[in-house]
């Protein structure tokens, strides 16, 4: 193992980064495998399922990307999903509701997810609040509002091949997976904005020591709020994405993304303590959580299972994160 | 801790070394000018304050240079654990060196050296009084759970050592900032002093687990 370590391309990526990219091909070989047996001969080995996986990964990867900032600062925003729904919802009502442009749409998406980071940013910087509560109260604001824009009723954006149907580019356009391209460029701003910039360092300061970072006369108060507003920013990115894959949007839903986010996120690498954050590891991550929940249902079990299983992954990746910390220099 | 009996405080100044405070520190470095026209290291320990606690951009506001420092350090120490990140962290690392006060100090010789050591002591008692004082470095799991004292002071030895001994080693600048690695080291153990265990635990797992030291990079001179 210690060999294996200190390999120059595993050294070069970083051990944890490359067991998870061995996870990923051992779950794919493990559903190309089991799928067939479990579901009556059905094939994992499609382009259509890769397509599948990846309609998930794009929007939960802009979520994770998202709540890798707030768990930097050693925080937590547990109502990403819940944002997400919402912004879907309320622009996706202003679109067929009243009849505004796509473009203005796709931006109250963004501008609905950025509030809700302010709100959350807020609370937790300069007021005191705990992120989880202030994050818990947000899940039913998010959903209240949701289901108060939209009267209680779902929202289906417009279809492929429909008028105003451009945005599903975002996520596919032919055969190009545009989505893909796109939350890499993401990522890639993400982590200059992390690694590259004084915006970043500081978040990541502050969750190592925010006393000692606000004494040597640096604003925490505003850089952490900065954190939950890129969170909530990315969150309303996410909306676009997920409407862009899966057209219709349900008020009152959205809190499964969230474990699947932050597993995610913690997977690859962050810490939950704050400090460390990791972009590449949140992409990575995303692709397993993205494969699981594809894998699952191709191999025939219904969704309920996929939220076992994610439960599961939750509990395995914070406990692996804990033992790691207390084994690692 | 030979070097240590070396770098004994000068008695007149132990007040202005304990101190943390910088508007009382500049105080009492402006009675001891007064008391001590003769003293050489004045200008020095002028120049550390200024260079410490004034921002070039705003006068008026007070900021901690080392004690900001110390926090990125430890940013760059964590973030640097893969090959891919550890020339950059290394790079930063000595950049990070450059401002804190060692330049100034070289002019002075071995007394500017102790100067020194004893700023990065003042700072280091900032730094781990703020890590024991900050409600948010004791928590854990997202910021719900508390952490308990002994899981506190293993984070605290392990914050130590990574700024001292840690950062030194995994840059290859282990002699080049002696002041700062045996300051924060002497401060640590001045504040936990029956934690030899937690800190050789460190060092051991170090010594055992992924290398740290990239060998083949040449040390450049200061």
């Amino acid at each position: 193992m210690k060999k294996f370590k200190n390999l120059k391309f595993v050294r070069a990526i970083g051990f944890n980064r490359v067991v998870l990219i061995c996870v990923i091909f051992l779950l794919y070989l493990l559903f190309a495998v089991l799928t067939p047996v479990l579901h009556g001969g059905a094939s994992f080995v499609k382009v259509e399922r890769i397509f599948s996986a990846m309609n998930y990964a794009y929007f939960l990867g802009f979520l994770a990307l998202g709540v890798t900032f707030v768990i930097s600062t050693g925080g937590i925003d547990f109502s990403i999903g819940p944002v997400m729904f919402a912004s879907a919802l309320i622009s996706g009502y202003c679109l067929t509701q009243y009849h505004a442009p796509l473009w203005l749409c796709l931006i109250i998406s963004l501008i609905v997810g950025s509030l809700f980071g302010l709100l959350n940013g807020y609370f937790v910087a300069y007021r005191f609040l705990p992120s989880f509560v202030t994050s818990l109260a947000s899940i039913e604001i998010a959903k209240g509002i949701g289901s108060v824009f939209t009267k209680t009723q779902s929202v289906t954006w417009p279809t492929a091949g429909s008028e105003n149907s451009w945005y599903k580019n975002l996520v596919r356009a032919g055969n190009v997976p545009t989505g893909l391209i796109l939350l890499i460029i993401a990522a890639v701003i993400c982590g200059i904005v992390l690694n590259k910039t004084k915006a970043g360092r500081y978040m990541l300061c502050i969750g190592s020591n925010k006393e000692a970072v606000r004494l040597s006369g640096v604003n925490t108060k505003k850089w952490e709020m900065i954190a939950y507003v890129i969170c909530g920013l990315l969150a309303g990115c996410a909306a676009i994405f997920y409407v862009g894959a899966y057209t219709t949007v349900q008020p009152g839903l959205g809190d499964n993304f969230n474990n699947d986010a932050i597993a995610a996120c913690v997977m690859g690498g962050t810490s939950m303590a704050g400090g460390v954050a990791s972009i590449l590891g949140t992409v990575i991550g995303t692709m397993i959580m993205s494969l699981m929940q594809e894998g699952i249902l191709a191999m025939g079990f219904t969704i309920s299972y996929q939220y076992v299983i994610s439960g599961i992954i939750v509990l395995i990746a914070v406990t692996a994160d804990t033992l790691s910390r207390k084994r690692k220099v | 801790m030979e070097e240590n009996r070396a770098w004994q405080v000068p008695g007149a100044w132990s007040s202005y070394y304990s101190e943390t405070d910088p508007e009382r520190r500049m105080e009492i470095l402006c009675a001891g000018s007064e008391e001590n026209p003769s003293d050489k290291l004045v200008p020095l320990r002028h120049a550390l304050w200024e260079l410490r606690y004034s921002d070039p951009q705003d006068p008026k506001h007070r900021v901690d240079q080392f004690l900001w420092q110390f926090v990125n350090i430890l940013c760059v120490y964590r973030m640097s654990g893969s090959r891919f990140f550890q020339k950059k962290g290394e790079k930063e690392i000595r950049q990070i060196m450059e401002t804190m006060g060692f330049s100034e100090a070289a002019g002075f010789g071995a007394e500017g050296e102790r100067e020194l050591y004893w700023e990065f002591r003042n700072a280091a008692r900032r730094y781990f009084t703020a890590c024991l004082n900050d409600k948010s470095y004791r928590k854990k799991y997202f910021g719900i759970a508390a952490m308990k004292q002994d899981e506190t002071d293993k984070k605290l030895a392990g914050d130590a050592w990574k700024l001292s001994e840690g950062a030194a080693e995994r840059f290859n600048l282990t002699d080049e900032i002696k002041p700062f690695t045996q300051a924060v080291r002497d401060e640590f153990f001045s504040i936990v002093p029956d934690a030899s265990g937690l800190w050789e635990g460190y060092a051991e797992k170090n010594e055992s687990g992924v290398s740290t030291v990239h060998s083949g990079v040449k040390q450049k001179g200061r």
